[in-house]
């Protein structure tokens, strides 16, 4: 635990270390205030200090039990030229309430700069250029506030009580690795926190309370660099263009936060050990692409967001890897936590707004937005009987992207068998919660902002992961109408989970992740938006896409899951249609060893698939509103005309997801290992058995299929699939007579019709009233709509391992197609 | 997105015929089962109820009685052979209670049963299913589209189906690899 005496040295020496900083009679000076100046204030009192200071530290490291985190090349200079000072002027006052205050405010913009993070034995020793590095930081600012030490004591704390209070404008923060910089330009940032209590509590515990922190932030443009000689420049220096731009960022927080720390972390005598907790009053955080702050561009945005985050006992230590031979990393600094419980309920996730709107909804709550409804995340990150909840991080990043970069070695471990983590997607007084979620990762994950080159490298934050163990599951389901809470909604009905259509989401799914995605500035549209490259592997791996609910884990599922996807140049941009994803070329290959019925491990197969896809320029639009209002069973525009052809008229709301995709399947290249390909082997040697051989088998081959317009020439209508996915009620009858499993009574043809506590009854046609039309169940209803010109199959072959090719059929064609399916799945009682 | 795409072509897939087989599931049987866990499904599906994309000389509006307006499927079997044609497909089928879940058979099927002792895809039969002007041609064609020079178009038969229909039971679908 901290020593008091301690607490109070190292402060003292804080205190001393921004003394000498701030009076080092080289670059600052004490300015008499001109008598012109003091006639304007009334009651001025106070003392007047102009600093321009130009400070630079070789290493400040911190050491615990001998091993070290070195910040080496620490600088504070003027933004605009590092040769130059930064320049401030410090006002010190005593109020008349007996308070300190400390104004302060940038004269210039200010550079505060760390150009190394490395790991050290020692302190002070001379590092190799090469010695590998967490990267660089910087922060350019022009701060203007001020802190007042109010003359109150905190009950229980021996400290300080202030009132802090600061704007930042003109703002970039950046990290830089290897010459590359990915930075927030053009930042500001507006913090207020009164009655912030700073001090130790008796069990000598370093205490932060902060019960009304307030903050904005502003970014013109997230921005990246692959000039090594720009450094923190909105303008390229050599080409005098601007630099690529990712977009603009807008957060706004509204807190309350208590923090304490005490000395010693897992692992030797030294170290600490934190445990903090917070609840978020409100918060909104948006993206915007090609946007003036008003109504030109368009943004994403999670508006509305309240919650809470719960951290017990997060340990700093820094240690050694734990890994051995090639995994071996070196030391890093490690965060391990006991447990970590964070909630968060997300009102309104809007897509393709503008700011003018959201800035309007965001103070009255009543102006509509381009809403695909809300959500609840409830995380709880707890150990497990495998794997506790560790990340070290470790200085390099990618071996090959040079010796600048982070690597994550991480573990991390979600539980849910209680239910006590979830995931709810809320619309039109809806919701539908994945129940009972489990997660955890176990591997390495790199970081680095790294520069295009060859066919391995491209521009952008490139996120590594190399042999990332990783999976998740959900139990099952649970469906509501105008549920009152999360709680209320764990209490509903369990049913199965089962993939659904456009979301690409599926129950379940494991595996071990290697590759990249590199994510780089500008989009196909306007001058911003982020360009994707990617390559990524997942083997041995298993997918469900359906399990049932009754905790058996039985499904359908894809085990021995070996899959690749690679995309080049899928740029995102955010219109005022939504989040509009565009794939310059993307490729994979799925290889499912077996398609199983029952239990992932040992249900019984339908043998192998493989599923290889190859696509040019496809094109994806998400957003906000689901199908609307429909006509079921029959055709007509409003109830009376669907009925009169007797159909069943639903109305589905203004909310939920539409997901346009359009892909243009290519031509095979052969020398690339791209095509369109569906293989499924049967019989295979040791068929049945947990060593089957891949390829021993029969194999029945749909081979090299591609879109086409009709003709030959041209492919610009591609293969259509539309999505509305919705969460809504729907008619479900009773198949037979008698009591159901869930014992409720009733006779074949009933109507299902909820109760308010979840229960249900069975009601016959002829006896249902308007409130049991409006208690029907309700279902995810997804209408998925496929149309396309012309989808040709160059041949379908029967493949012997021995005796080769056989052509089934020499062409397939599927021409004209236009298909709707609009299926609500419930529960089976 | 990808995904998207394979799971419609795994969908595809798993309803093969040659490996479903119609059962009814007797009362002693259902008295093992505990709970029901699997989803009740209802909806419609529909095949260019309105046309579909395709305009050429052989494509077009469904008010341009010159024209069709439904999907068609071709497949050649022989190499520089004529084409098999399924034409002018249309209509919409919509039900309610397709069930779909995973059940353990462990025993009956003549003893097959005991020895299968794995899981199988059990897809219960709406009771209902309504079809709407659902119909297609049987046919045979010169070359791959209709819209090629000089094609030559034999139709067999025409089918239409309209109206109720009723489908009972449970279609278990066997994983025999």
């Amino acid at each position: 635990m901290l020593d008091r005496m301690e607490l109070k040295n190292f402060l003292r020496i804080g205190a001393t270390l921004l003394t000498i900083l701030f009076s080092h009679p080289a670059i600052s000076e004490m300015k008499a205030m001109s008598d012109d100046f003091l006639s304007g204030v009334s009651g001025q009192s106070g003392l007047t200090i102009d600093a321009q200071m130009r400070a630079e530290i070789g290493e400040f490291a911190y050491f615990d039990d001998g091993k070290g985190l070195a910040l080496q090349g620490v600088r504070l200079s003027s933004a605009l030229d590092q040769a130059q000072t930064a320049d401030f002027q410090f006002e010190i006052d005593i109020l008349e309430s007996g308070a300190l205050s400390w104004g302060f405010s940038s004269e210039n913009v200010s550079r505060f700069e760390i150009e190394e993070i490395r790991f050290v034995d020692a302190p002070g020793i001379t590092a190799a250029l090469d010695d590998k590095s967490l990267g660089g930081f910087f922060l350019d600012f022009d701060i203007e506030g001020s802190i007042t030490l109010n003359n109150i004591q905190s009950p229980g704390v021996e400290g300080g009580v202030y009132d802090i209070d600061f704007s930042i404008k003109d703002g970039r923060l950046g990290y830089r690795t290897n010459g590359n910089e990915l930075f927030l330009d053009g930042m500001s940032l507006d913090v207020s926190s009164l009655g912030t209590v700073l001090g130790v509590n008796p069990a000598g515990e370093l205490t932060l309370s902060l019960p009304n922190f307030l903050a904005e932030l502003k970014v013109e443009a997230l921005r990246f660099s692959n000039n090594p000689n720009n450094h923190g420049v909105t303008i390229d220096v050599d080409s005098l263009t601007a630099l690529p731009s990712y977009g603009s960022i807008w957060a706004n927080l509204d807190l309350n936060a208590d923090l304490t720390i005490k000395s010693g972390g897992a692992s030797g005598s030294q170290g600490m050990t934190i445990n903090a907790s917070a609840v978020i009053n409100r918060a909104d955080v948006a993206w915007g692409d090609d946007t003036d702050w008003l109504n030109a561009g368009a943004w994403i945005g999670a508006l509305g967001v309240t919650g809470s985050v719960d951290l017990v006992n997060l340990t700093v230590d820094v240690l050694d890897d734990t890994d051995v031979g090639v995994n071996y990393n070196g030391v890093g600094l490690a965060l391990a936590f006991e447990r970590l419980d964070a909630s968060f309920h997300i009102q309104d996730f809007v897509l393709g707004e503008t700011k003018s709107n959201i800035d309007a909804y965001v103070i009255d709550g009543l102006t509509p937005v381009k809403s695909i409804g809300g959500f609840d995340i409830n995380l709880s990150f707890a150990e497990s009987d495998f794997l506790s909840n560790v990340v070290s991080i470790q200085a390099g990043g990618n071996s090959s992207a040079g010796y600048q970069g982070i690597r994550l070695d991480t573990q991390l471990n979600i539980s849910g068998s209680a239910n006590e983590s979830n995931f709810v997607y809320n619309e039109d007084g809806s919701s539908l919660m994945f129940s009972g979620l489990e997660a955890y990762v176990d591997g390495d994950i790199t970081l680095d902002v790294t520069a295009a080159s060859g066919t391995d490298s491209y521009d952008g934050l490139r996120v590594g992961f190399e042999d990332l163990a990783f999976g998740y599951k959900v139990e099952g389901y649970r469906v509501a109408k105008n549920a009152v809470s999360v709680d209320d909604l764990k209490t509903k009905d369990l049913q199965a989970a089962h993939a659904i259509g456009g979301l690409g989401f599926s129950p379940a799914m494991e595996g071990t992740l290697n590759g990249h995605i590199t994510l780089g500035p500008g989009g196909q549209i306007g001058q911003e938006g982020i360009t994707v490259n990617s390559d990524l592997y997942v083997t041995d791996g298993s997918m469900a896409r359906f399990i049932q609910s009754d905790g058996t884990g039985n499904g359908v599922w894809l085990s021995g899951l070996n899959y690749d996807v690679h995309l080049r140049d899928m740029m995102l941009d955010v219109t005022s249609d939504g989040l509009r994803i565009y794939e310059g070329e993307s490729w994979s290959k799925m290889d499912v060893t077996d398609f199983r019925v029952g239990d992932k491990d040992s249900g019984a197969s339908f043998g192998r698939l493989i599923l290889e896809s190859y696509t040019v320029g496809s094109e994806s639009i998400i957003s906000a509103g689901g199908a609307g209002q429909i006509c079921i069973g029959g055709i007509g525009g409003d109830s009376t005309a669907c009925e009169a052809d007797d159909g069943r008229w639903e109305d589905r709301g203004t909310q939920g997801i539409t997901i346009a995709t359009t892909k243009f399947f290519k031509n095979s290249i052969e020398s690339e290992d791209k095509r369109n390909r569906i293989t499924w082997e049967t019989g295979r040697t040791g068929e049945g058995t947990p060593t089957q051989t891949n390829g021993t088998g029969m194999q029945l081959v749909f081979d090299n299929f591609t879109t086409n317009d009709g003709t030959d020439s041209l492919d610009t209508y591609g293969f259509r699939s539309d999505y509305n996915i919705d969460i809504s009620s729907t008619r479900v009858l009773k198949k037979s007579n008698g009591p159901d499993s869930n014992g409720v009574d009733g006779d074949k043809g009933d109507e299902k019709i909820m109760n308010a506590d979840g229960t249900y009854v069975y009601v016959a046609p002829s006896a249902l009233t308007p409130a049991d039309i409006a208690n029907r169940p309700v279902g995810i209803a997804v209408r998925t709509r496929t149309h396309f010109k012309e989808l040709d199959f160059d041949r379908v072959n029967l493949v012997h391992p021995t005796g080769g090719d056989s052509t089934l059929l020499y062409g397939l064609k599927l021409q004209n197609f236009d298909i709707t399916t609009d299926i609500t799945a419930t529960p089976l009682d | 997105m990808k995904i998207k795409f394979q799971t419609f072509i795994l969908c595809a897939l798993t309803s093969v015929n040659c490996f479903a087989e119609m059962a009814s599931i007797n009362d002693s049987e259902l008295s093992e089962v505990t709970g029901q866990s699997g989803v009740y499904l209802s909806g419609e599906v529909s095949i260019n109820e309105q046309g579909g994309p395709l305009t050429d000389s052989y494509f077009g509006e469904c008010t341009d009685l010159t024209k069709s307006c439904g999907a068609r499927l071709s497949f050649q079997t022989q190499e520089s052979g004529g084409w098999f044609v399924i034409d002018d497909i249309k209509g919409s089928i919509a039900f309610e209670g397709l069930t779909f879940q995973v059940k353990e058979i462990t025993s009956g099927f003549g003893g097959d049963g005991a020895l299968f002792n794995k899981s199988v895809m059990e897809i219960g039969m709406p009771e209902s299913i309504r079809m709407n002007d659902f119909e297609f041609t049987l046919a045979t064609g010169s070359s791959s589209r209709p819209s090629d020079a000089g094609y030559q178009q034999l139709d067999f038969m025409t089918v239409e189906m309209s109206g109720e229909l009723t489908l009972e039971g449970n279609l278990l679908v066997f994983p025999t690899p």
